[in-house]
């Protein structure tokens, strides 16, 4: 791998940028890997990094079946935060940011990572108690949040309408300022090039067809579109598509998938300092290093797996952001675009061990999957090369739909979607 | 709510307006959507009123016009109007000329886009002063706009030679023409005469450059475009058989105003966001609409037809407007007048002539991928976010080698028009760098909305 620096960039640029080389292979499969990972997204490709760098795997396989970071990775708003309420999940998604905060310099590999603050607006009196009583619980775990009135807020985000005559007042904030953006793309992409340099095989345009398994039942290989291949370990990280790729072990998994649309406006001059989420109206909103404000909306209400979402979504978001942002109300909209989430029951992840030997599933990660990205393929690269959970995924079980020992953030204020 | 069942086309050139009366005529109402403020396409383009401007409107295009008017009854005409998305179940998103967008759901959807031409990125060619061959049409026949400065006109095929001979017909000062092409050859006429009265045309705009004394440059291409503020002068280049420059560019032409186009392709942009088959079909225009017998797209429901669907001409274009509007009766279970089917089956009968027409057309001024090679490594060939060749090429380098993911990695194809302008240029260039067939490298593909459509149309309207 050749490590990217002010030298090479200086290097290349005298030479007309002529001189780059491909990031990573396009191999063939091999007949057999040590293990298989199913999803080249950035939570499979994360998976594949730390499967070789940290537990010595080398000899293992990502299969994609479009190309890499084509999914949700590609299609979401960036949101980086870790202020969730229970006590597991803010320990994995500050896992996460703690990983992001020294992603590039691990991967050699700018994913633009910046910690610019998020703030989470608070438009009725229970958004109000519920946010506060975020921000003492995280502060108990050891993760920054504060509460901000709305001139606090307006300070923060001075384009912010805080009017109180507007249909949702602004009554205040939870402000988590490690909270922030990173270059969707780039995370897979830093990711399959440091997987690739360890010797991982990524292969892209590969669909998954089927899953073999033995006569004990645990698994022994896949069926591909570029033929079998044998594995004694599955891992599946396939967002909205995990069911069926589970349905084909014979797993049935407490998951919906829905569309959940994202938008961003031609691109303008820096007008915009931070991320702010609407929780109650569903508008997220950033500005990317480009200059287009990155808008996310809410899922739609049906399950479905087209990647289009219905125009109401949009009409309702932009609806929002034109009144808390009356001035962007004449900016144009340039592209509109949906991606498939797959939510659980409880609104939390499901990472670790499957009913099936061999078997391990990483999912359910909603509308909230980016921001988890490193701190996900960490410890689910534990769970498959160790064979049991990290200590950080071992609440986020399939176990607990059937227990009853659920992570409920659908039941939080602030929820994990 | 009424039972009727809905149809909706998109476009009102020739073939979308001759689906429309053909419908009408069977008893069939529609919605046509178009985004001009007046009907007729980019062929019958006219300015608002008929009697003034420069170049006298085609009588065809007045007559279409008429029609559509007296059928007012049976056809509703939606001028000004954008459709900015649609999907399988075809359910469209439509942006008024002003105020908030709509959804439109039909029963049957006919696409009837048209063309747009092939931008081929040259040094120099984002200097004001630049224009499409039909940018410059549409000045002249929307606009009545006559270029007030020497103009130098180039690129390939019949439209070269059409604005040519407007221009010398509206009293511009054409300095010279420069046609990538050679002459037709013998066989290639042989193939123009399946048209004898295009053929006869096409003889005429040629008899009157040369009463104008304006020189034609063939076998050779603007190489560069030189200017500060404007365009000041053209550089010409010798090319060799693959359209790729011979050698440095030679002749300098000074002129204030330039005309560049090298054919058109079909508007794929709609059929590609429904998500229709395409095909690659270099004879009809590159990525094409994949089609049955009655023009109907893999989607069901789904009809397209003209140029937007594979380039045939207007000939062809009216003609599919017949074919459809039979199809669709079927479709719908309604009984198809006899004329109608008369005239389908005729329509049907002289597509071989027509075939025959572009395929010598094709042959002798056919885009050849060398001509993509004429820009510099550091020439912008996306306009929208200002990234170069070598941007792309680098991107091809570095394992990004499918049109989307060069996309991605180096932002060609992510502004405003979303690849209208330069996804042929940035097609190409991944392909080559990549040592594959273009068609190997992916369709361009825009994404909702085709048009950027501002926040406020978007969001609900306000009581």
């Amino acid at each position: 791998m050749r490590h990217f620096s002010l030298r090479t960039l200086l290097t290349e640029a005298a030479n007309a940028h002529q001189g780059w080389a491909r990031q990573w292979r396009a191999p063939e499969p091999k007949p057999a890997y040590d293990a298989i990972i199913v999803g080249g997204g950035g939570h499979g490709l994360a998976t594949a990094y730390y499967m070789a760098q940290e537990h010595g795997m080398r000899n293992i396989a990502v299969l994609e079946k479009g190309w890499i970071g084509g999914g949700n990775t590609g299609r979401n708003t960036t949101i980086i935060r870790s202020n969730y309420l229970y006590d597991e999940s803010a320990a994995i998604y500050d896992h996460a940011v703690k990983l992001w905060e020294g992603l590039s310099q691990a991967l050699n590999y700018n994913v633009m990572y910046s910690a610019r603050g998020v703030l989470m607006l608070a438009h009725n009196q229970h958004d109000v108690q519920s946010f506060k009583r975020h921000v003492y619980a995280n502060r108990l775990n050891g993760v920054d949040n504060e509460w901000l009135t709305p001139e606090q807020a307006k300070a923060f985000c001075p384009p912010l309408n805080i009017s109180p005559d507007i249909r949702y007042p602004v009554l205040g904030g939870a402000l988590q300022r490690r909270g922030g953006v990173a270059r969707h793309d780039a995370v897979a992409w830093g990711y399959a090039r440091g997987a690739d340099a360890l010797g991982v095989d990524i292969i892209q345009n590969c669909e998954v067809t089927g899953i073999v398994r033995g006569s004990d039942g645990a698994v022994t290989g896949v069926e591909t579109t570029k033929g079998p291949i044998r594995t004694p370990r599955i891992g599946v990280v396939a967002a909205g598509h995990t069911s069926v790729i589970m349905a084909m072990a014979g797993v049935r998994m407490p998951l919906e998938s829905f569309p959940l649309q994202a938008l961003v406006s031609e691109p303008v001059k820096p007008v915009f300092p931070c991320v702010l989420m609407s929780n109650a109206v569903h508008a997220y909103i950033s500005q990317s290093d480009k200059g287009e404000l990155v808008i996310g909306a809410g899922t739609d209400q049906y399950v479905s797996y087209s990647q289009q979402g219905g125009l109401h979504i949009t009409t309702h978001t932009l609806d929002a952001i034109c009144e808390l942002f009356p001035q962007f109300s004449r900016l144009r909209l340039l592209r509109n675009w949906g991606g498939i989430v797959d939510v659980t029951p409880d609104r939390s992840p499901i990472i670790g061990r499957t009913p099936v030997p061999g078997l391990f599933v990483n999912c359910g990660w909603g509308t909230g999957g980016f921001k988890a990205t490193p701190g996900s393929g960490h410890v689910f690269a534990w769970t498959v090369a160790k064979g049991e959970p990290h200590p950080i995924n071992a609440p986020f079980t399939l176990d607990r739909f059937r227990t009853g020992r659920l992570i409920d953030e659908a039941a939080a204020a602030a929820v994990a979607h | 709510m009424s039972a009727e069942p809905r149809v909706v086309i998109v476009g009102a050139g020739p073939a979308g307006a001759n689906a429309a009366l053909a419908l009408a005529a069977a008893g069939v109402r529609s919605i046509v959507i178009d985004d001009n403020p007046r009907a007729g396409g980019q062929i019958f383009r006219v300015g608002p009123n008929d009697a003034i401007g420069p170049v006298k409107p085609d009588p065809r295009g007045v007559r279409l016009r008429a029609r559509l008017a007296e059928r007012a009854d049976m056809i509703e005409h939606r001028a000004g109007h954008e459709v900015i998305g649609a999907t399988p179940e075809r359910r469209l998103t439509v942006a008024p000329p002003d105020g908030p967008v709509v959804s439109l759901d039909a029963d049957a959807l006919v696409i009837a886009t048209g063309a747009v031409e092939v931008s081929v990125p040259v040094p120099g060619w984002t200097l004001p002063g630049v224009f499409g061959l039909g940018g410059l049409q549409i000045l002249l026949k929307q606009s009545a706009l006559v270029p007030d400065r020497p103009v130098v006109l180039g690129g390939t095929g019949p439209l070269l030679y059409l604005v040519a001979a407007q221009m010398v017909k509206t009293g511009a000062r054409l300095a010279a023409v420069v046609d990538a092409a050679d002459w037709p050859s013998p066989r290639h006429l042989l193939g123009l005469a399946a048209m004898p009265k295009l053929l006869r045309q096409g003889i005429g705009h040629l008899l009157a450059l040369k009463r104008a004394g304006v020189p034609i440059h063939r076998r050779a291409a603007i190489a560069a475009i030189d200017g500060a503020d404007g365009v000041a002068a053209v550089r010409i280049a010798r090319l060799r058989p693959d359209w790729s420059a011979e050698s440095a560019p030679d002749a300098t032409i000074a002129c204030g105003i330039v005309g560049v186009g090298f054919g058109v392709r079909p508007n794929v942009e709609l059929t590609g966001l429904i998500g229709c088959a395409h095909l690659y079909d270099p004879a009809t225009g590159g990525w094409v609409v994949r089609r049955d017998e009655d023009l109907a797209t893999s989607i069901p429901g789904v009809y397209a037809i003209g140029d937007g669907a594979a380039i045939g001409g207007v000939e062809n274009a009216l003609a599919e407007g017949t074919i459809v509007a039979a199809s669709i009766l079927r479709r719908l279970g309604r009984p198809t007048p006899a004329g109608l089917v008369d005239r389908a089956t005729g329509a049907r009968r002289r597509k071989t002539r027509r075939t025959r027409f572009r395929a010598a057309i094709n042959g002798w001024s056919g885009l050849r991928d060398g001509i993509f090679t004429l820009a510099a490594f550091d020439t912008i060939v996306c306009r929208c976010e200002g990234v170069t060749r070598a941007a792309i090429e680098s991107a091809a380098a570095s394992g990004f080698d499918e049109l989307r993911a060069a996309k991605l990695h180096s932002r060609a194809g992510m502004g405003l028009c979303q690849g209208r302008v330069c996804g042929d240029a940035a097609a190409r260039i991944v392909a080559h760098a990549a040592g594959v067939a273009v068609e190997a490298a992916g369709m361009p593909r825009a994404r909702l909305p085709l048009r950027p459509v501002a926040f406020s149309n978007v969001a609900a309207p306000k009581s």
